[in-house]
């Protein structure tokens, strides 16, 4: 079923003008989501703004700009991209290089669009395009975990509540870290800061024997591979987690609960 | 980064313009796609695990990586050695706290903490 016909089929509840969230309490639900996000993503962003600011420093350092540093930051947003292109600029590799090595980078994005594609797929498509670019790794995350709980519509909410306070720590972080980065040593301490709170947020998510199969399929594959070029490792880290995750279900009989789509 | 960025500003700017657009498209392959390209099923259910998967390998080579570098230089003497990296132990007690509290803002305090009195 596809076009105006699955939107005809589609119960009212479900049909793009609710997703526009006009519905009679629709506000409160989307107060209690921005208050649970900010409550839950409080450690992830104390850490997306360390990792930020870490970001800013060596873009300043790497010999961009004011501008261009605050450039690179407000339109291509997404850390490890930028980390990755730092280098390739300064020893002058070829812009095909520095867009390979983006595309390579930034694989996973298409593995989370596809996971998004329901929920958002029915948005007019500046609203997609804005929401897929406020897409970030912890805040998807989290939404992908609660998601289950909502009905369709309240699920737009509870995406902008995850990502959005991502959004502005990193950004919050990154300008700091370009105000700064002639004071700022670039000390790597403020980068594993980062780290602490992905993992602050990852820990509670392997809650599962399937989730547990991921991380460690994961986890495994993404060592082995640290130093594949182009990070490709991290890319086929994640196929082997899935896959492990697929498999470990079978196992177990049942699907993941905190994964189940409605 | 041992060198710095000298290339013409316009280069510069034609970067930052290509990586967005590049950034951009793989943030909205199947936003924007046919909804027949839409995956469902077994592929719906196992994207769920992505985000996961993800944060897990940009996590697993920084935690592993003091280990794995005492391990090359000295062998299982610098394993053992391995074990007290600042980064390691902070990891280890965010894990530990976060699984027994179930309170993030303690886990990470504790990992904070930790790694920085180690560090410093």
């Amino acid at each position: 079923m596809t076009g105006a016909g699955y939107t005809r089929a589609m119960p009212a509840i479900f049909r793009p003008a609710d997703l526009r969230q006009h519905a009679p309490g629709s506000a409160r639900l989307r107060r209690r989501h921005r208050r649970e996000a900010f409550r839950l993503m409080l450690p992830a962003c104390l850490g997306t703004g360390c990792w930020g600011l870490v970001t800013g420093i060596a873009m300043v350092q790497a010999g961009l700009t004011l501008p261009q540093a605050i450039g690179m930051s407000l339109f291509v947003y997404s850390g490890t991209t930028q980390l990755a292109a730092l280098p390739l600029m300064a020893s002058g590799a070829s812009l095909a290089t520095v867009v390979a090595t983006g595309v390579l980078t930034g694989l996973r994005f298409i593995v989370y669009s596809a996971s998004l594609s329901r929920d958002l797929g029915r948005l007019p498509l500046p609203r997609r395009l804005l929401y897929g670019y406020l897409m970030t790794d912890t805040g998807l995350a989290q939404y992908l975990v609660r998601r289950a709980r909502e009905t369709p519509p309240q699920r737009v909410s509870l995406y902008l509540g995850y990502n959005v306070p991502v959004y502005l720590a990193w950004h919050l972080g990154s300008l700091a870290g370009i105000g700064l980065a002639a004071a700022l040593p670039a000390d790597p301490r403020y980068a594993w800061l980062g780290m602490l709170a992905m993992l602050v947020i990852t820990v509670p998510m392997v809650s599962s024997l399937p989730a547990l199969a991921a991380a460690a399929a994961a986890a495994a594959v993404a060592f082995v591979g640290v130093h594949w070029p182009w990070r490709l490792g991290m890319f086929f880290a994640i196929v082997a987690g899935v896959l492990a995750a697929l498999a470990a279900e079978r196992f177990a009989g049942r699907p993941d609960p905190a994964v189940q789509p409605r | 980064m041992s060198s710095t960025i000298s290339l013409p500003a316009a280069e510069i700017w034609a970067t930052t313009i290509l990586l967005t657009l590049v950034v951009v498209v793989l943030r909205n392959v199947f936003l924007v796609a046919p909804r027949d390209w839409q995956p469902r099923g077994k592929l719906e259910r196992a994207l769920r695990y992505a985000p996961l998967a993800a944060l897990v390998a940009l996590l697993a080579p920084e935690v592993l990586q003091p280990l794995a570098t005492a391990a090359e230089r000295a062998g299982p003497a610098g394993f053992a050695q391995g074990l007290t990296d600042p980064r390691f132990v902070s990891a280890l007690v965010v894990i530990v706290v976060s699984r027994l509290t179930r309170n993030a803002l303690a886990a990470l305090a504790g990992g904070v903490g930790l790694f920085w009195l180690l560090a410093s």
